[in-house]
């Protein structure tokens, strides 16, 4: 059997070993205080995970990133069903909820501070509103598509009240929700780290912020390297969720 | 045994180029175990008519009657079958067969049963796991009708359960569905635009009429039961399909 070159097995590891090549060759062209090789980020990676301070760092981090996340589910998924499913809520609330996503919440920063302080809630309540709005708004898109068809069929075996939510509502628009909980956790990974770096300065953020100012580049882009490792793992494990809890969407449309 | 009725049932549906009368005046009775097609044009109103029987959509003035009493909602006494099948994707077929069991609380040792018998009735052994994508149409509405029948509803509204299927396969699902219903015993209504599948299904054929929606005639189908293949090539059969033929191009 030929092995086609485009099949992802054969075709990851080419581009891996492609980038790290560019990568490298254009450390040689750079000057030092600007640019590292992949070689010496690797080095301090290695380091920084022997000595134990990129674990504790990202262990600490984790936690108002896990926080903010699960919150912004927990209120984001109940609130795109309610909104979606009532035309009148709809009209009332969308434009005021437009309104508030149309902000940069980074710019809702220093209210952070005054109404949660400068630490964990701070953090978490920018982590929060980074990715509230990205799974309200796929929940929603999610429960304004559900198929009328499957409505009535719904209605015409006598289904109706809260039961209808759970039978019929959040299953047909689980699809959605686990997108808008994909996207939003890549959206959690990111505001972890700008809470870290706006708010007081800890954990991965404070190692940044370090290493940047001491012009230590490889231990900058360590840093940024397993950020960016752990914003694809949790992206990677929330599709492995989404085939485990809904396998019939992902069979239906593979 | 049941009967379903209407009684100067009107619906009117607004549009961009003014109201559009979908019911005007109709009214029409089935009575226990009876087959009856509703044939007409699409857009004749006939599926609204359907739907306006189940609950589903309501009308803006007349009488529904189920046994006499009025229908003022969906409930478990009418079974429903839609042209699009409508299978809950989530689920397996046993699950979708299950559905309106599970609403209404029945045992879970009483929906297996009740599920596999009709499993075995409705031609799916062996399929009773697979999800509704894995199926061809015909399956799907084979589910869709086991479906129905699973809440033992005296009636069974059909919203042209077959069209969405390919010639072949629409003939044996008409075979399967007198033999579905020769062993059930529902009181049938079936709406369908075919006018050879209305014959060979039916007691009777009601012709409707589009804009505005109205019956216009009501024709009993004398041939006997169970009714096979050799029914379609009969003198008699041809000359109905004739007859019903040029009623519906008159009014067109």
């Amino acid at each position: 059997m030929r092995i086609s070159l485009t099949r992802p097995l054969v075709l990851y590891p080419v581009s891996i070993v492609l980038g790290l090549g560019v990568w490298e060759a254009l450390a040689q062209v750079m000057p030092r205080a600007l640019f590292a090789p992949p070689s010496a980020v690797l080095g301090r990676l290695a380091a920084m995970t022997g000595d134990g301070s990129l674990p504790t760092a990202l262990l600490g981090s984790v936690q108002h990133m896990l926080v903010g996340y699960l919150l912004a589910a927990l209120l984001a998924i109940p609130v795109g069903i309610i909104v979606g499913r009532s035309t009148a809520i709809a009209t009332a609330v969308e434009p005021i909820l437009n309104a508030v996503y149309a902000i940069p919440p980074v710019a809702l920063v220093p209210f952070f501070m005054i109404w949660f302080g400068l630490y964990f809630e701070g953090r978490v309540a920018l982590v929060f509103a980074m990715c509230f709005f990205e799974i309200l708004i796929n929940v929603l898109q999610g429960v304004r598509n559900i198929d009328r068809g499957l409505l009535d069929a719904a209605r015409s075996l006598d289904l109706t009240g809260l039961a209808l939510y759970r039978k019929v509502v959040i299953p047909a628009a689980s699809p959605f929700i686990f997108t808008g909980l994909r996207v939003g956790i890549g959206r959690a990974v990111n505001a972890m780290i700008t809470a870290e770096l706006f708010f007081s300065a800890v954990y991965l953020g404070q190692m940044l912020k370090t290493s940047s100012n001491a012009f230590d580049i490889a231990s900058t882009f360590a840093v940024i390297f397993v950020v960016s490792l752990f914003g694809l793992a949790c992206q990677e494990a929330m599709r492995l969720a989404e085939r485990v809890v809904i396998p019939w969407h992902h069979e239906s449309t593979a | 045994m049941a009967s379903i009725e209407a009684h100067n049932v009107c619906k009117t549906y607004p549009s961009r180029d003014g109201d559009v009368v979908a019911l005007d005046n109709v009214s029409l009775k089935v009575t226990d175990s009876e087959f009856v097609s509703i044939l007409g044009p699409s857009g004749c109103g006939k599926s609204t008519l359907l739907r306006i029987l189940d609950g589903l959509t309501k009308a803006d003035s007349g009488t529904l009657l189920m046994d006499g009493r009025p229908i003022e909602r969906p409930t478990q006494e009418r079974g429903f079958v839609f042209q699009s099948f409508n299978l809950f994707p989530w689920r397996t077929v046993r699950g979708n067969i299950e559905f309106g069991m599970e609403i209404k609380g029945v045992p879970k040792s009483e929906r297996h049963s009740v599920a596999q018998r009709l499993v075995e009735l409705v031609g799916l052994t062996g399929f009773e796991r697979k999800y509704p994508h894995e199926l061809s149409g015909g399956m799907q509405q084979r589910v869709g009708i086991a479906r129905a029948l699973a809440i033992d509803p005296a009636v069974l509204l059909m919203d042209e359960p077959f069209g969405a299927l390919d010639a072949q396969t629409r003939e044996d699902m008409q075979d399967e569905l007198l033999r579905v219903w020769a062993a059930a015993r529902k009181t049938v209504l079936f709406v369908t635009h075919s006018i050879e599948e209305a014959i060979y299904l039916s007691d009777r054929v009601l012709i409707m009429t589009p804009r505005p929606g109205r019956i216009l005639a009501d024709i009993h189908v004398p041939f006997t039961r169970p009714r096979s293949e050799s029914h379609r090539t009969l003198p008699e059969f041809s000359a109905l399909r004739h007859d019903i033929h040029s009623r519906l191009k008159a009014v067109r």
